[in-house]
């Protein structure tokens, strides 16, 4: 045995070295790219793509010769967002063999694929790059950085696998790519460890394994004096044991106590990691030896030899994994430890220490035995053997620091047996709640969720982003996923629940874009359901908490927008002087906002002010009726026409100014606008005409004799007009609710000859006049009509609303014929047997429930209600169905319980939830709160 | 934009400024040698009459000194906490008079540099500007030399000014080639503070995510790199990673005035 000198100060040095990272900071000085791909990769590894990104096209112009390292580079940026098949794709157009980047790329690739746990991909994409480089020398530094990284990971798999001899290749060819001494010396370790594993597991090749690994080990010993040379002492002796040469192993090794002993301060006294300690491996292998030890005396029936050496070998074992947690040998030690505990029970039927002991730390290293077993089994396809591996593991070590690790595998395991729908949901809660804000945890779960996103399950999408988006606070897409689910819940109609999220956002992160835009949804809905109290406290918040200029102005617009909608005239004044305020500051042109991008769209922004502010002062003009305001309106029309003659809103603005000729009672002057409106915007709605113009201002204007006059004009003299037109007269009356004039109108197309030649026309037509009949107060006109075109047309979707505008008609005659109005929505039910529409077997159903009220079946009317008050209310249509379904069922509930029908509570109850879920900010839903609680408290039970 | 952190600097800039002075008055020569004196007196124009500790007063001509320590003024410590009380108006004042009587004893500049901060903190520009050229107007191409950190003063107001032209070019220069690791750092925060004035907050975090990486061992530029890139995140609207980095920045130097600071306000 080799005597070793004093142990230098040297030594501590050469190991503190090791604890410095390849980082960027001062280490590529020389090659500023180097440098700024460093950057760069620690912006990918931080999920920066956005930034990684910017930052690779600043690299590319500043250099511009180190084209191809940019691409070894932007390709970790595409492998890190998973399209492997772009660098697939990327990799066929090169010429491998001949090309260092491009193998630099297929190393990143491989790793990729590992990480995807693709071993099998992985595996083929390091053995391509071991073939390209068989007997040739690594020198490409990019290849290089990548081989580091790649071929320890490499090594390992082979390890894991039993593939001893291939691990050897690959730990070899990162021995000889590494320059650096000391870190080389330290591989070499690994070297040495690998031939001892491969000569214990296959015993055919035990001696040229062995005498590779003496060979390592040799020239570590022929180094320097530092704690690898003492390692490759303890793995020599474990050779020479493993050949039957115990007691020269136990001498070899037993100069080194005390000297290892020594260093092992120095290097703890300077912060060096356990991982680089000489101890571990010499107690370990002694610890080896002395178990060996015990069986051979137990064999010879030495009981009392054989404890001794099991003490001995216990003591060992503990103390190495309990001391140097990091180290390979302290888990080597830790399962070893185990196995003694193992043997000794089953020996002598004692066990010296309790399974898993008490310490925290060996129950997670036997529970990652078993994790790791799992994940083999994973690998393999064994699903149900890895399933049941983990959950009996997880049983058994509840709480260790590999159970998140656990619950990865067995999240992986659940989602490929494709049928544990609810064992994912509540995993995903548990880790949510358990693991909260943890990198693991959150990977997991956006994994989970997105495999639900592919299935479309949005249900469960929800409980999966909601766990991620209220337990992960510091991941930057937490407020981003509850916001998406917010809105997704909101597409599919589950406003409460939509709302729910929403709430979080703004609890949990006040101060993120989605809480600003949280409050600008609010706002719209409140706006929506006709709540400007709830619209008005959102969007003034939007206004002040938001960073963003330009959705500040539109904050400010829509507060005006609801000020105006309020019904209140001192929030109307104080809307049209904010109006004043916001195009002040929009004309501003030293507004920031007009340096930023936003510039164009803040530019359309006035614009639309100013559009708006026109429409504000001409309703005021109209309530006011006084000269000051009209001029004050005609004046912003006429500039806004002589500032924007050409956009979409133009026309419009111009058919205000007529409106606004005929508020002051101007006609001529509003039918000359008009007739500038036909000629300058022909292609515009309100240009297509100008006498229909001219209806539909003086309609607008409330100037109803001035629009009858128009139509009675029309009607007189029909020949001078195309029917088309007295037909889009109709139109507008009828919307005007001017049911008269739109009756005759409606009649007078249906008797011209343009109708029998356009039978989608005079459906339109029986359609109409039988609505205008029914606003009339003639439904036996109304009947003939719309049951003409039931019997004519009675496959159209016309029937849909003419049919139940028939029934209604019926109903109205006096007496109510409730036999031909059910006929009517027999009808309609045909029609939407063939082409199934939700809005239509709602609208059936709430008619159906009328006819039945009609002829006196209040149980029947309530079933049909209730039906549609229980519908998912998934559009604005459906949604007024569904609420007035609610309320007709309310209404009627509430009369049956004045009556004495107490039992109906119970519906009242779930009425009420129904309306608070389906419409939580309506003006009614405080009501429905305050009739919700009072059901809650009268109702029997069921 | 990064206005309340100045206050904060102020605080840590008089503590050290506390233990730098409150010693003998003395003058280092242009060798770096220094001299303990019992007292200084200066002339407009830069030469000094100094008492010598054994009584004896002696001439020194500006060129015979790089610089001066005097006795540190009275109402200086006062003048700042009123500043940092939100009195303004009345510290400034305060320290315009010390400017003036501790003129070329290293205290007119400590009280012109806090007036800097002050007036960019409370968008007094014109007022740091014109204090600024009061003290180039005094020292001349020394002022460099003597207080290297007034170049970043000088930078920031420059910035709030928006008169950058140069200064890109300027700052990619020390980046590249000065030998200083704190000039760089510092060079490539205020780069980041160029792209957040002009609201290119996106742009100004890669800078700042740069003074994170690149200098995790210049605390002083690697915690304002930390707060920095909290507070443009904040602006774009990114609060995970505003936490983020607020956290780390927290974690890592939880006495820094920084992490004493709000982000996102």
């Amino acid at each position: 045995m080799r005597k070793l000198p004093h142990f230098p100060r040297c030594i501590l040095i050469v190991g503190a070295f090791l604890l410095l990272p390849l980082s960027a900071q001062e280490g590529s000085a020389n090659d500023p790219f180097g440098r700024e791909a460093a950057f760069i990769n620690y912006l990918m590894e931080q999920g920066l793509f956005q930034y990684a990104n910017m930052a690779m096209e600043e690299a590319r112009q500043n250099f511009p010769e180190s084209a191809d390292r940019l691409e070894v580079l932007s390709v970790g940026t595409l492998l890190r967002q998973g399209k492997t098949e772009e660098v697939e794709e990327l990799l066929a157009q090169k010429d491998l063999p001949n090309d260092p980047k491009a193998q630099a790329i297929l190393l990143q690739l491989a790793m990729t694929y590992d990480a995807l746990r693709k071993n099998d991909l992985a595996m083929t994409k390091y053995q391509q790059f071991l073939d390209l480089n068989e007997g040739k020398e690594i020198t490409d530094p990019d290849l290089i950085r990548y081989f580091a990284s790649a071929g320890m990971r490499l090594a390992l798999i082979l390890q894991e696998r039993g593939d001893y001899s291939a691990a050897a290749t690959v730990l070899d060819l990162v021995v000889a790519t590494t320059e650096d001494e000391i870190l080389k010396r330290k591989f070499q370790i690994l070297v040495a460890q690998n031939r001892i594993d491969q000569g214990i597991a296959e015993p055919g090749a035990q001696a040229d394994a062995f005498k590779k690994a003496e060979d390592v080990l040799k020239e570590i010993m022929f180094g320097a004096n530092d704690q690898y040379l003492m390692m490759a002492v303890g793995l020599q002796a474990w050779i020479e044991h493993l050949q039957g040469n115990t007691e020269e192993a136990i001498a070899s090794m037993a100069p080194m106590k005390s000297k290892s002993i020594r260093l092992e301060k120095m290097l703890q006294e300077a912060e060096i990691p356990a991982s680089e300690f000489p101890r571990p491996p010499l107690r370990y292998v002694e610890g080896v030896i002395q178990f060996d030890q015990a069986k051979e005396l137990h064999a010879a029936g030495d009981e009392a030899g054989s404890k001794a050496a099991l003490k001995k070998s216990l003591g060992n074992l503990y103390n190495t994994f309990l001391k140097y947690e990091g180290n390979d040998y302290s888990d080597r030690a830790a399962l070893l430890f185990e196995e003694v505990n193992d043997w000794t029970e089953e020996t002598y039927g004692k066990r010296p220490t309790p399974k898993g002991g008490s310490s925290p730390r060996l129950q997670g290293l036997m529970f990652k035995r078993q994790l790791d077993l799992a994940k083999k089994l994973l690998n393999d396809s064994e699903l149900e053997k890895a399933e049941d591996q983990l959950l009996g593991a997880l049983n058994q070590y509840p709480e260790t620091s590999f159970t998140l690790g656990a619950y990865d595998t067995l999240a992986r395991i659940w989602m490929e047996e494709g049928d544990k729908k609810y064992e994912l949901l509540a995993l995903s809660e548990q880790i949510g709640e358990r693991h909260a804000d943890s990198d693991l945890g959150a990977q997991i779960l956006l994994r989970i969720g997105r495999a639900k996103a592919e299935e479309e399950n949005l249900e469960d999408l929800a409980v999966v982003l909601g766990a991620f988006g209220r337990n992960f606070p510091s991941h930057p897409s937490a407020p981003a996923m509850l916001f998406r689910i917010g809105e997704s819940a909101m597409e599919r109609g589950e406003a409460g629940m939509a709302l729910a999220f929403y709430d979080d956002i703004v609890e949990l992160y006040p101060q993120s874009n989605f809480a600003v835009r949280v409050l600008q949804v609010r706002g719209e809905s409140a706006l929506e359901a006709g709540n400007t109290e709830a619209a008005l406290a959102a969007f003034e918040k939007v206004r002040d908490e938001s960073r963003n200029p330009l959705q500040v102005f539109y904050a400010r617009l829509r507060v005006v927008d609801t000020k105006l909608q309020s019904g209140d005239p001192k929030m109307e004044e104080d809307a049209v002087a904010d109006l004043r305020t916001l195009r002040t500051d929009l004309e501003d042109r030293s507004n920031p906002i007009y340096e930023s991008e936003d510039a164009n769209r803040a530019d359309e922004f006035l614009q639309n002010v100013r559009f708006r502010t026109g429409i504000v002062l001409l309703k005021k003009a109209s309530l006011e009726k006084t000269d000051a305001a009209r001029a004050a309106a005609s004046s912003e029309l006429q500039s806004y026409l002589q500032d924007y003659p050409n956009t979409d809103q133009s026309p419009e603005v111009m058919f205000n100014l007529g409106r606004l000729y005929l508020q002051q009672g101007a006609f001529e002057e509003a039918s000359r606008t008009f007739d500038r409106l036909a000629q300058q915007y022909p292609d515009s709605e309100a240009g297509r005409d100008a006498l229909y113009s001219l209806v539909k201002a003086s309609l607008e204007e409330n100037q109803v004799d001035v629009a009858r006059d128009a139509v009675d004009k029309m009607v007189a003299q029909p020949e001078a007009y195309e029917i088309e037109k007295i037909y889009r007269a109709a139109q507008l009356m009828a919307e005007y609710e001017q049911w008269e004039q739109a009756k005759i109108a409606y009649e007078l197309v249906q008797n011209s000859n343009r109708i029998q030649t356009n039978k989608s026309m005079k459906q339109r037509v029986l359609l109409g006049l039988g609505e205008a009949a029914i606003g009339a107060g003639d439904p036996q006109a109304a009947a003939t009509a719309l049951q003409a075109l039931v019997d004519e047309f009675p496959k159209s979707t016309t029937v849909l609303q003419g049919g139940s505008l028939l029934a209604e008609a019926y109903l109205a005659i006096n007496p109510p014929n409730t036999e031909k109005a059910r006929e009517a929505l027999s009808a309609v039910s045909r029609v939407l047997r063939s082409r199934p529409d939700k809005v239509g077997k709602a609208h059936l159903d709430i008619m159906l429930g009328k006819v039945a009220m009609a002829a006196n079946e209040p149980g029947q009317a309530m079933g049909h209600w209730y039906g549609v008050g229980l519908t998912q209310a998934d559009s604005p249509e459906l949604a007024a169905l569904v609420r007035e379904a609610i309320q007709l069922s309310l209404d009627e509930a509430q009369r049956q319980i004045k009556e004495g029908n107490t039992a109906r509570w119970n519906l009242v109850i779930e009425l009420t939830d129904q309306f608070l879920n389906n419409f939580p900010l309506d003006t009614k839903a405080d009501e429905m709160r305050v009739l919700n609680i009072r059901a809650i408290s009268l109702a029997t039970e069921e | 934009m990064h206005q309340k952190p100045l206050y904060y600097f102020l605080a840590a800039l008089m503590s050290l400024a506390g233990l730098a002075f409150a010693q003998q008055p003395h003058i280092v020569s242009p060798n770096g040698q220094r001299v303990d004196v019992e007292k200084i007196r200066a002339r407009p124009n830069g030469d000094l009459v100094v008492t010598m500790l054994d009584g004896q007063p002696r001439e020194v001509a500006k060129s015979q000194y790089l610089r001066a320590v005097g006795v540190k003024p009275d109402g200086f410590d006062e003048a700042v906490a009123q500043i940092l009380g939100g009195d303004y108006d009345t510290g400034a004042s305060e320290l315009r008079g010390i400017m003036r009587k501790a003129q070329f004893q290293s205290w007119d500049a400590q009280a012109g540099k806090v007036l800097i901060e002050a007036a960019l903190a409370n968008g007094k520009t014109a007022d740091a500007t014109r204090t600024y050229k009061q003290l180039t107007d005094r020292y001349g191409q020394d002022l460099a030399k003597v207080y290297p950190d007034m170049e970043v003063l000088v930078w920031k107001i420059n910035i709030v000014n928006g008169d950058t032209d140069g200064l890109d070019d300027k700052l990619t220069t020390i980046l590249k080639e000065d030998p200083s690791r704190l000039r760089r750092g510092m060079a490539q925060i205020a780069r980041g503070d160029m792209k957040y004035r002009t609201r290119d907050f996106q742009a100004a975090v890669l800078d700042y995510l740069r003074g994170v990486y690149f200098y995790p061992d210049v605390a002083s530029v690697h915690a304002e790199a930390l707060y920095k890139t909290a507070e443009a995140f904040a602006a774009i609207g990114d609060t995970g990673r505003m936490r983020t980095y607020q956290q780390q920045l927290k974690q890592q130097y939880p006495n820094s005035p920084y992490s004493m600071m709000d982000v996102g306000n």
